[in-house]
């Protein structure tokens, strides 16, 4: 058996296309893996052992009648908890859904079983998504590969270390503010948040309608670029969903606007000079991050008060019975099952929405929302990608940060493209030598122009190795 | 007492006739359906499902914006509206706030005679929740949500009625645009139509107090409840007193308006653009598309001035145009009865028809408009009394035609004065003391003749005209 450990997309296709490995040894690499390291990881919440073996058979049946495959037929992955799957247990780490089997799948999940991808597990994540560090799952905490005394980043946290811990070729993440790019900064991977609107979010569960997007983590712009295409487009059970757009340019006169006073830093000289090989670099402002991220946690805030209402204890989930009337059934199940940053979400977003406030918050920063989109527009009429660190520093200590708004502030280099609606990447672009985690680059292109992103990613990590170190963590 | 001048506005919320849910695929039938089987992710609000607006719902929006001589928004968006409740099963219902899809529109209503308009603010889309039970001595409470996601428009008034029956003559209005065009099923009964009341009273240019009486679903009891409330109202002033604004249900069995307030505070609803839903962008064709399909249908209001101006009352056109058929009758026989008699037909179909419908069934109806043009006719030219015609009536219903009917049964009215006369005559003879009595001026007399001439002819004499030859032949009696 060849070795298998950090296989791309494309070398696995290979492998099982040529004979060299089964999908069933594929797939059961991927979970002898989990089982010999998940113990310090703590990235898997629902492992699918039996169902993934199942469909790793017909795969290798299909390979052994000489078919053409699909290149992400038989190929593992792994899925934040926070996308429905049929008949496995679906929590987005909360113990509300703690007994929670859905009855049916989210689109991208679908999508990606009829493409032949196999499902391997559930992984944690923030509760609800609500956290940049993955300490907020009702369940467990998950710990950096890199380091496991340092937080995976989050809320897509499960997602990252599975994927630099190499549980499955890629994973499937949802970023609100970031919550795809911060976590595959601080675990040394890549990751995309697509245009808003260009991936289904039908049948994932709901953080921030507006903002949700739905997107890849994986080892390489590459393998990002497949999963994408395997999961966009129009889907008619989300409205808010848009045709996919091709619109790759050629990086031949690519002008790249460089964030100055953020990529003056030392520890991104390299990926700069990487840079310089790309295109011509201009100087860009980016939006205020203190006013987006104030704007962000208004509105997001807003949304989860609404969306998370449905979480009532009355027609599924968890419910506390000890209620004696239909108020102490909502406030004690709600008490006892929606965790601390949960609750203070759903507390601000009541808040900002109330009559009185509506007007100096919801709709301010509505408002605002539409100047920074507006202010995204601006810049991109005069270069074609901006670069910025995806976060001011690297992986945090667990446990360091206990006052919520020092968590939310690592968010803010990412907010401001969620707000937007733009395409961001996270991918790996140095290393922090204090700590000797890894520091993520972002790329943000306009609205539409996903390929644009991945383009630059993709002749990026041509140039450069730190997409590749990820593999030297765990051998 | 009638220094208060009471103002009125309605909300109506009525369910639309579509072929599925307003957010979701699930059949919007759910008549004969097990409780909670009607029901798919979305109406259920599982975790990430999401809504997809029901183009069917938008295109009876359309068509109800053209019966309510509104305009559609090209650009219109949903909002979400929160509250907790069992059978909210998203925790929030989804509606239009501020860009409603029909605006600005009138429906006009007959008062003593006169069109009056009556304006419609806006209405718009939103869907209905589930249905709670609380069954008796229960310690639990039971939710249905086959009707969850029920498309609704609501229709909200400006509060431009004055009196109970302003109010009931606008929701019979509406209620008659919105079946005429199709838009509702209008089984009131279920739920199909159903309304709430704001109600003020004020003896100054400014608007009083008001309360909302919520959640009828008959015409009568909003008309009822109105007079009930604007009286309690009045009282209250009368009294010194201060009105408090609230809820308050209508009791039918005690005919009185109940206050609601109970534990309920003042709901903050937390409205917001659902982010789920883009604004939706009408094309102007599309709306042309639409409302071109429905042109051809003749709405209420065409109808009703028809009828006005053949001097039908309210109640004469109410009947008229909430029943198709009859509508159908009365139109193809102005066709072909001359048209002073029109009236005639009218009284017809709003009289004995509708006994004889309330005893049988519209179902069993063979009533045309020959028959019932012949039957009218053939009053008119005495060939038979409108009592004869009152009895076979009946079987000119049933489909028999009128002139054959009178000349098998020898039903002819006895018209000829020779034969009334002589009948007349032999009656004089034989009853001196009545001559003599109606000479003594007493004009009952004459009456006791002419009811004796009916009961020699069987009922078959035209009373009119005997009346008039008994006094002529008494006369004579007296002059001789």
């Amino acid at each position: 058996m060849a070795d298998l450990a950090y296989l791309s997309i494309a070398q696995a296709h290979e492998a099982l296309q040529s004979g060299k490995v089964t999908c069933v040894e594929l797939t059961q690499y991927y979970l002898d893996r989990i089982k010999k390291h998940d113990e310090s990881i703590g990235a898997v919440l629902t492992l699918c052992s039996d169902t993934a073996l199942e469909a790793a058979q017909k795969v290798d049946e299909k390979i052994q009648a000489g078919k053409d495959m699909g290149l992400l037929e038989g190929i593992p992955y792994t899925a934040k908890d926070m996308f429905l799957t049929a008949g496995v247990r679906t929590t987005a780490a909360s113990k509300i859904l703690d007994a929670f089997i859905p009855p049916y799948s989210a689109t991208v999940i679908d999508k990606l079983n009829s493409a032949g991808a196999i499902l391997i597990a559930k992984v944690n994540q923030d509760e609800f998504a609500h956290g940049g560090s993955t300490e907020n799952s009702a369940y467990q905490i998950t710990h950096n590969p890199w380091n496991t005394e340092y937080v995976p980043g989050g809320s897509s946290g499960g997602s990252a270390a599975a994927v630099a811990a190499d549980f499955g070729i890629f994973s499937l993440g949802t970023d609100t503010g970031g919550s795809i790019r911060q976590p595959a900064a601080y675990c040394g991977v890549t990751g995309l948040k697509p245009t808003y609107g260009l991936v289904s979010r039908y049948g994932v569960v709901a953080m921030a309608s507006s903002f949700d997007c739905i997107g890849p983590i994986t080892r390489s712009a590459e393998d990002a670029t497949l999963v994408l295409n395997a999961i966009q487009g129009r889907d008619v059970m989300d409205s808010t969903t848009i045709e996919s757009t091709e619109n790759h340019q050629s990086s031949k006169d690519l002008k790249i606007g460089v964030v100055k006073e953020l990529m003056n830093d030392s520890r991104y000289s390299e990926a700069l000079k990487a840079i310089n090989g790309l295109g011509k670099k201009n100087d860009v402002t980016l939006p205020d991050g203190d006013m987006a991220l104030a704007v962000y946690y208004v509105l997001v805030s807003s949304e989860i008060s609404s969306n998370l209402e449905r979480y009532d204890g009355i027609r599924y989930g968890s419910r506390n019975d000890s209620a004696t009337n239909l108020e102490q059934t909502y406030s004690l199940t709600r008490a006892e099952f929606l965790g601390p940053e949960v609750q203070r979400r759903i507390l601000t977003g009541t808040y900002a929405l109330s009559s009185g406030y509506y007007d100096a918050y919801y709709k301010k920063a509505m408002q605002v929302r539409t100047l920074i989109t507006q202010e995204f527009a601006q810049i991109f009429a005069d270069c074609d990608v901006i670069v910025t660190p995806t976060t001011l520093e690297p992986a945090f200590k667990i446990g360091s940060k206990s006052d919520p708004v020092e968590m939310y502030k690592t968010d803010i280099l990412t907010v401001s493209a969620n707000l937007a609606g733009v395409p961001a990447i996270s991918i790996p672009a140095g290393i922090d030598e204090k700590t000797g985690l890894p520091l993520g680059l972002q790329i943000i292109a306009a609205q539409g122009n996903d390929a644009q992103v991945l383009a630059v990613a993709e002749a990026f990590q041509k140039t450069t190795e730190w997409h590749k170190k990820v593999e030297e963590i765990i051998q | 007492m009638n220094k208060y001048l009471p103002t009125i506005g309605i909300e109506i919320h009525t369910q639309l006739a579509t072929k599925s849910k307003m957010f979701c695929g699930c059949d919007n039938d759910s008549k004969t359906a097990e409780p909670n089987t009607n029901v798919c992710p979305v109406c259920l609000a599982l975790p990430g499902a999401l809504p997809v607006i029901n183009k069917g719902a938008v295109e009876l929006a359309i068509k109800l914006g053209h019966g309510l001589n509104a305009k559609i928004a090209t650009h219109t968006s949903f909002d979400r509206k929160n509250y907790f409740y069992p059978d909210s099963p998203k925790g929030y219902q989804i509606t239009q706030m501020d860009e409603p899809i029909i605006q600005q529109g009138f429906v006009e209503i007959l008062i003593e005679g006169e069109f009056k308009k009556i304006g419609v603010h806006h209405a718009h889309l939103e869907e209905d929740a589930g249905k709670s039970t609380h069954p008796a001595g229960a310690s639990y409470s039971l939710v249905d949500f086959n009707r969850a996601g029920t498309p609704l428009v609501e229709i909200v008034s400006d509060p431009d009625m004055h009196t109970p029956t302003e109010a009931k003559r606008y929701l019979q209005e509406v209620y008659n645009i919105a079946t005429t065009l199709g838009i509702t099923h209008g089984d009131m009964e279920h739920g199909n139509f159903k309304f709430d009341l704001n109600i003020s009273v004020s003896d100054t240019d400014k608007l009083g107090t008001r309360t909302e009486l919520k959640n009828l679903n008959s015409f009568r009891n909003a008309e009822r409840a109105l007079k009930y409330e604007i009286q309690r109202q009045i009282d209250l002033l009368e009294d010194g007193e201060e009105i408090t604004q609230e809820t308050r249900g209508w009791n039918d069995s005690k005919g009185i308006t109940v206050s609601q307030r109970g534990k309920e505070h003042a709901h903050d609803y937390r409205y917001f653009p659902e982010p789920d839903l883009p604004p939706l962008e009408l094309q102007v064709d599309f709306i042309t598309t639409i409302q071109k399909s429905v042109s051809s249908v003749v709405l209420p209001i065409i109808v009703r001035r028809e009828l006005s101006e053949l001097g039908l009352t309210s109640n004469e056109q109410d009947i008229l145009i909430g029943q198709a058929k009859t509508r159908d009758i009365f139109n193809d026989t102005t066709k072909i009865l001359q048209p002073k008699l029109h009236k005639k037909a009218v009284n017809w179909l709003v009289g004995d028809y509708q006994a004889w419908m309330t005893e049988n069934s519209e179902a069993k109806s063979q009533l045309t408009a020959e028959n019932l043009t012949d039957l009218i006719e053939l009053v008119e030219a005495d060939s038979i009394s409108s009592k004869t015609a009152k009895e076979i009536f009946g079987e000119v219903v049933l489909g028999a035609d009128p002139n054959k009917l009178i000349a098998d049964k020898g039903l002819t009215q006895v018209s000829d004065d020779t034969e009334l006369k002589k009948i007349i005559s032999e009656l004089i003879t034989q009853n001196p003391q009545a001559v003599a009595d109606y000479q003594s001026g007493n004009a009952k007399a004459a009456g006791f003749f002419v009811g004796q001439v009916m009961q020699a002819t069987k009922g078959q004499a035209n009373p009119g005209k005997a009346n008039t030859l008994v006094l002529k032949l008494l006369e004579a009696h007296t002059n001789e």
